[in-house]
C-alpha cells in the first residue's frame, strides 16, 4: 500500500525554481507551456506523464542541456538562488546533477574507479580533493566492490548506482532521474528506492521522472503530472485512487484463464541446462507452449531469460535436454529497433514476404494490416513509438506461415501502464503463441490473456503462483483520465 | 570464445605502476626481439621464441589472473593451431609446406606476436594513450578515443543481439541487412553521449609518464631477453 504524505515544504528553502518556463526544440511546438514549479531541499518528487509529454525535456531544461539542441527557452530557472536560466550544461549539472536513461553512456573511463576520478578532477581540480570526493561516495553508495570492475560489466543496477555516485561527485543539490526504473528487476527496483532515500537523508532534492511510478509513489513527497505542457499536482487525487484501487482489487488478474480444448503444443522445452563459462544458466527448464498460448517468464536481470529465450528460438543449442518446435519462431529483442532492417514500412513487408517467398499477395496482405493498425507505410520503422514497433513487429511475424511461436523480449520496458495494457491486450488477440520475458512482475497486473507465468531463478523455471490473485490499484479509466 | 579474446586487450589497473614509455619501450622490444630472433642458430632458434612466450604467458597471468589469461590463450592457440595443422596435412601429402620444425617454431612465433601486440593495449590505459596523442598534438582526436571506448563494447552487444533478430526474422537469409539498425543505434548513442559528455566532461587531459621506478624490472627483462641477439652481434 502506498503511503504518500505531503509535507510542510515551505519550511524548507527551494533548490530548484521554474518561474514561467517555455521551451520548444528548433521550428517545432512549445512543449512546455508556462511551467510554474518550486522544488525544495530533502524533497522527492515523482514526475508523471505520457509518452511525448515533455518529461525529459522538462529534465533538459532544468540540467541546461537544452542548448545542445537549439531550441528557445522563455522564463527563468534558478538553482539554489542563482539564475542558472543561460548556464551552460556543465554549470548547471554543478548544482543539478541528470542521471540519464542508459547509465553505460555516461563513462569515459573503461574502469569505473578511474571513470570517477576523472570525473572529480575535472571538477575539483585538485587531485587530494577528488580522491576524498570519490571515496565518499564509493562509501555511500556501497560500490566497493564494483570499483575495479570495466563498465560494461555492470549489471544495470550498478551502472546506476555507479552514475549517480558519479553525478554526486560535485556535491549537487538536486539530483534529476530519467526514467531511472527501465531495465530494472525487483531487487534493482528496491535498491534505488533506498538510494532515494538515503539521498533525502543526505539533504538532496531528488526528482524522478519515471512511466513506471508506482513503486516510487511509496517515497514520493509530492506526484506531478506532466500535461499539455504544465505541471499539475495529483498527489492527493493519486493517494486516494491507489487507496481505493487496493480496497477494491481493481483488475485482478485474470491469469490462469485455460487454454482452448484441442490446441496443439507448438514448443516444448524438455531438460534444458546451459551453462556459460562454466556457470550454470539453466538448470533442468521444461516448458510447454501451445497454440495460441500466451506465457510470461519473470526474473531478475543476469537470471537467464534472454539465453532461455533464444534457446526456445533454435539460436542455442542447450548443453543437455532438448527443444521441440513445430514451425519456426520470430525473436523481437528488448532493443526493439534491431528488429527493423528497412527504411520504410512498406520495405520492411516486402523484405519479410521475400525472404519466405510470400509473393505480392503476401505483401498486400502486410500493408492491408500495418494500415488498419494506424501507421503511415510510407514512415521509418525507427521513427515509431516503442509500442507502435512491438505491433508492427507482431504483424510482421504474422506473415509467415511457418512460424508458430513469437519470444518477445522484456517488451514493456520504457511504456506507460497504459500502453502496457494497450499492448497485452494486442498480444492476447495475437493468433500466434507468445512468450515474453519481464524483469520486474508488475507488468503482470495487467494479464487477462496470459495463461501461464512462471519465474526464472537459480537456473530453474517454476510456476509463478503468488502474482495470479493479485490486483494492480489504478482501474483504466483513471489512467486513461492521467495521461489524457 | 570472441569474448575471451576481447579481454585480453583491455587496460588492467595493475600496470599503473610502470611509466607510459616504460611499458610502450616493453611493448616494442617483445615485437623487435621476436623479428630479429630469426637470425638465431641452433637450439635458440627453437628456444627463444619459447622463452619470450614464457615471459609474456608470465605477465598476462600476472595482469588478467592465471584462469583467464588460460582462457584467452587457448583461444589464441587454437587458431594458431589449426593453422599449423593445414602446412602440416600438407607437408603430409607431399605438398611444399615448411619443416615440421619450423611449423611448431613458427606457431610460437605468431602465438607471441599476437600476446606482445595485446600487451600494449593491457598495460597503456585508455588516459596513456590520450596523453600521447594530445603530446603529438591531437587533442580533439583524443577525445575521440574515448567516445570509441564506450561505443565498442556497446556496439558489440547490439550485434549479438541483431545477429539473433534478423537470423530468425528472415529465416537465415538478408544478414547483411542488420547493418542498418546498428547503424539507427549508433547514431542515437552517440547523440546520448554528446548529452552525456556534456554534463560530465571527460578529463581530456591525459597522463603520459616517462619514469616510474618498477619500470626497471620492465628494462630488465627485455636486457635479459636481448642479450643473447646482442652477443651474436658482436660476435
Amino acid at each position: 500500500m502506498p503511503a504518500v504524505f505531503p509535507r510542510c515544504l515551505q519550511i524548507m528553502s527551494i533548490t530548484v525554481e521554474l518561474e514561467d518556463v517555455w521551451f520548444k526544440y528548433g521550428g517545432g511546438k512549445w512543449v512546455l507551456k508556462g511551467v510554474n514549479q518550486r522544488f525544495y531541499e530533502k524533497e522527492v518528487v515523482l514526475v508523471i506523464g505520457g509518452t511525448g509529454s515533455g518529461k525529459t525535456t522538462l529534465a533538459r531544461v532544468i540540467s541546461g542541456l537544452w542548448r545542445l539542441y537549439e531550441g528557445e527557452l522563455k522564463g527563468r530557472i534558478s538553482i539554489g538562488g542563482v539564475d542558472a536560466t543561460d548556464a551552460n550544461p556543465t554549470a548547471s549539472h554543478c548544482s543539478a546533477s541528470l542521471v540519464g536513461q542508459n547509465p553505460y553512456l555516461y563513462f569515459a573511463e573503461p574502469i569505473l574507479l578511474d571513470d570517477l576520478l576523472s570525473h572529480a578532477m575535472s571538477v575539483w581540480r585538485d587531485e587530494g580533493a577528488a580522491k576524498r570526493a570519490v571515496s565518499k561516495y564509493v562509501e555511500a553508495l556501497q560500490i566497493f566492490s564494483i570499483v575495479n570492475k570495466y563498465f560494461f560489466e555492470l549489471s544495470g543496477g550498478e551502472a546506476r548506482r555507479a552514475l549517480v555516485a558519479k553525478s554526486l561527485v560535485s556535491n549537487p543539490s538536486a539530483i534529476l532521474f530519467d526514467e531511472p526504473l527501465m531495465w530494472l528487476d525487483e531487487r534493482g527496483v528496491s535498491e534505488f528506492v533506498k538510494l532515494v532515500e538515503s539521498l533525502k537523508l543526505a539533504g538532496k532534492t531528488v526528482i524522478v521522472f519515471e512511466h513506471r511510478f508506482l513503486p516510487i509513489t511509496r517515497i514520493a513527497d509530492r506526484i506531478l503530472l506532466l500535461k499539455d505542457g504544465g505541471l499539475i499536482d495529483i498527489t492527493d487525487k493519486l493517494v486516494l485512487e491507489l487507496r481505493k484501487g487496493v480496497r477494491q482489487g481493481n483488475n485482478a488478474l485474470l491469469g490462469g484463464g485455460g487454454r482452448p480444448a484441442g490446441s496443439r503444443a507448438v514448443l516444448r522445452a524438455v531438460g534444458v541446462h546451459h551453462s556459460f563459462n562454466s556457470k550454470p544458466i539453466l538448470n533442468g527448464v521444461e516448458l510447454e507452449v501451445r497454440e495460441r498460448d500466451f506465457i510470461a517468464v519473470f526474473g531478475e536481470n543476469g537470471s537467464g531469460k534472454t539465453t532461455l529465450l533464444r534457446i526456445l528460438a533454435g539460436y542455442i543449442k542447450p548443453k543437455k535436454g532438448r527443444v521441440e518446435r513445430l514451425g519456426r519462431a520470430i525473436y523481437i529483442p528488448q532493443n526493439i529497433p534491431l528488429f527493423f532492417t528497412e527504411s520504410s514500412l512498406q520495405r520492411e513487408a516486402e523484405a519479410i514476404c521475400r525472404s519466405y517467398s510470400g509473393g505480392s499477395e503476401c505483401v498486400k496482405n502486410a500493408l492491408k494490416k500495418l494500415e488498419e493498425i494506424g501507421v503511415d507505410l510510407s514512415e521509418s520503422p525507427f521513427n515509431l513509438s516503442h509500442g507502435q514497433q512491438v505491433k508492427v513487429a507482431l504483424e510482421l511475424s504474422k506473415l509467415v506461415k511457418d512460424v508458430s511461436v513469437v519470444l518477445l523480449d522484456e517488451p514493456f520496458s520504457g511504456l506507460t501502464y497504459l500502453d502496457r495494457r494497450k499492448l497485452i491486450g494486442e498480444l492476447a488477440y495475437s493468433e500466434k503463441a507468445k512468450v515474453v520475458s519481464v524483469s520486474y512482475p508488475d507488468a503482470a497486473y495487467f494479464t487477462p490473456g496470459i495463461v501461464g507465468m512462471y519465474r526464472i531463478s537459480d537456473g530453474r523455471l517454476e510456476p509463478l503462483e503468488s502474482l495470479q490473485h493479485s490486483s494492480f490499484p489504478l482501474d483504466e479509466e483513471f489512467l486513461k483520465e492521467l495521461y489524457g | 570464445m570472441l569474448r575471451e579474446l576481447a579481454y585480453i586487450f583491455l587496460y588492467n589497473e595493475k600496470s599503473k605502476a610502470y611509466s607510459t614509455l616504460g611499458k610502450a619501450v616493453f611493448s616494442l622490444s617483445l615485437i623487435s626481439l621476436l623479428y630479429f630472433s630469426t637470425k638465431l642458430g641452433g637450439v635458440l632458434y627453437y628456444a627463444y621464441p619459447i622463452a619470450i612466450a614464457c615471459v609474456e604467458l608470465c605477465l598476462v597471468s600476472y595482469l588478467k589472473g592465471f584462469y583467464r589469461a588460460l582462457k584467452a590463450v587457448t583461444t589464441i592457440a587454437f587458431f594458431i593451431t589449426l593453422g599449423s595443422a593445414v602446412f602440416a596435412f600438407n607437408r603430409l601429402l607431399g605438398y611444399p609446406s615448411p619443416q615440421y620444425g619450423e611449423i611448431v617454431v613458427g606457431a610460437v612465433r605468431v602465438f607471441s606476436f599476437f600476446l606482445a601486440f595485446s600487451l600494449f593495449f593491457q598495460l597503456i590505459s585508455l588516459s596513456e594513450w590520450r596523453g600521447i596523442m594530445i603530446r603529438l598534438g591531437f587533442r580533439n582526436q583524443a577525445l575521440i578515443i574515448s567516445m570509441i571506448n564506450i561505443l565498442l563494447p556497446l556496439t558489440l552487444i547490439h550485434f549479438s543481439e541483431a545477429l539473433v533478430t534478423v537470423k530468425l526474422k528472415y529465416g537465415g537469409k538478408k544478414l547483411t541487412s542488420l547493418v542498418t539498425p546498428l547503424a539507427f543505434l549508433a547514431v542515437m548513442n552517440s547523440r546520448n553521449i554528446v548529452e552525456a559528455y556534456s554534463l560530465y566532461p571527460p578529463r581530456i587531459e591525459g597522463e603520459a609518464s616517462l619514469f616510474k621506478p618498477r619500470d626497471l624490472i620492465l628494462y630488465g627483462i627485455v636486457i635479459a631477453l636481448a642479450a643473447p641477439l646482442i652477443s651474436l652481434a658482436i660476435s
